[in-house]
């Protein structure tokens, strides 16, 4: 309870440091992302002649008339804040790990981010098209990207949980009966077998990723 | 002791990847269905008006004067339309996703949902119920607490929730006594 109690206060904290940071720093970040999205409408004939932040939405200016486009990109922050905090939050990783996960996570984001926008703005139409539907069934990625990312870069952040403790084990004691025994593998796979009650219990794989075989 | 591989224990980036696949599978599965349908299910249609009335409910019990109309509700001086995605809809198919596909038996993931998805409509009640109050006594603060705000705590509160589910529910086993 402690372990859980732990991370969903840290979770808590960071989520509110980097909302903070984001009321800050936010508008930059938009900018920034806003130039990266140029580099491709450039390469996609788009044409764009510069671009502004709009609160919660970046305006692409095009040369080609009639294709100024408004983007929101609310989910960008949303996804920023989400990731960092979980990243953060979980424990125990190495800080280089940690640091260099979370820039890997963050500039995957960001990529996501940029390759969104791109397609919003070459494929934009007002009706309702089926590359429109493609567009639209992206957004939401926008929510569940981050915490996919944290599953993928920090494993140990949602498979640490539900764990047993490694103080739970000793190295010459079966985890699945307590007897104690010299050689413990051996004693699971002949008294339990290797079925889903020995070897491949949950008790046995933890014990197997402690000591190994 | 040689081992022959079939009874090697899955490894920590099997089942993860293992839990990635089963995961963006059902996400993007369920996720696709307003688009196939070209509109979303009517289980989650029936939810908007639902959510509407209990939104209304809340209000009223709160001193305001409500009146609902299917899935428009109009209190004070303000109104607010439910759409299928004010419904919760994205958190109950990422909590759905992430239940299913994390290692762990039937009978517990189906416990899971049994509490996880009542558990996120109150959330998003709630969330509904301080957006009407911010509507009505800050609406400056409106779009703010709408896309910012709103939507990072419902997501980490999906997240918590699941971290809930698997720590006390999917749990771990009981400390055998050592014998010898």
């Amino acid at each position: 309870m402690r372990k859980l109690f732990l991370f969903l206060l840290k979770l808590l904290m960071f989520s509110l440091c980097f909302f903070v940071i984001w009321l800050l720093v936010g508008e930059y970040t938009l900018l920034a992302l806003g130039y990266v999205v140029e580099v491709p409408l450039k390469l996609w004939g788009y044409q764009p002649t510069g671009l502004q932040i709009e609160g919660k939405a970046i305006h692409f200016f095009s040369a080609l008339p009639g294709r100024s486009r408004v983007c929101d990109v609310e989910l960008t922050p949303v996804g920023i804040i989400i990731f960092l905090s979980l990243a953060f939050a979980t424990a125990p990783v190495r800080l280089k790990r940690r640091l260099r996960s979370a820039l890997l996570g963050l500039l995957l984001l960001l990529a996501f981010h940029a390759v969104y926008l791109t397609l919003r703005v070459l494929l934009f139409s007002p009706a309702d098209t089926s590359q429109m539907m493609l567009v639209r069934f992206l957004a939401p990625a926008g929510i569940l990207l981050p915490v996919a990312l944290w599953i993928l870069l920090f494993p140990t952040g949602l498979f640490g949980f539900g764990k047993p403790a490694a103080t739970q084990f000793r190295r010459n004691v079966c985890p699945v009966c307590g007897t104690r025994k010299d050689d413990v593998v051996a004693h699971i796979v002949q008294a339990h077998g290797k079925g889903k009650k020995g070897l491949k219990s949950r008790m046995a794989r933890r014990y197997l990723e402690l000591y190994g075989e | 002791m040689a081992r022959d591989r079939k009874s090697k224990p899955p490894s920590r980036r099997r089942q993860v990847v293992k839990f990635l696949v089963i995961f963006f599978g059902l996400w993007a599965a369920l996720w696709a269905v307003p688009y196939v349908l070209k509109t979303f299910p009517p289980g989650v249609r029936g939810l908007c008006p639902i959510t509407a009335s209990w939104l209304g409910g809340i209000l009223s019990l709160l001193g305001f004067k409500v009146n609902v109309d299917g899935v428009f509700v109009s209190y004070g001086s303000n109104g607010l339309s439910i759409i299928a995605e004010c419904t919760g809809y994205t958190a109950l198919v990422l909590f759905f996703s992430v239940v299913v596909a994390y290692p762990s038996p039937v009978t517990k993931k189906l416990l899971g949902l049994a509490i996880g998805f009542p558990l996120i409509l109150a959330f998003n009640l709630f969330r509904l119920v301080i957006m009407a109050l911010v509507l009505q006594y800050k609406p400056q603060y409106f779009d703010f607490a709408h896309l910012y705000f709103w939507q990072v705590a419902l997501i980490i509160f999906v997240v918590a929730l699941v971290v809930f589910w698997i720590e006390k529910l999917v749990g771990r086993e009981k400390t055998l006594p050592v014998s010898s």
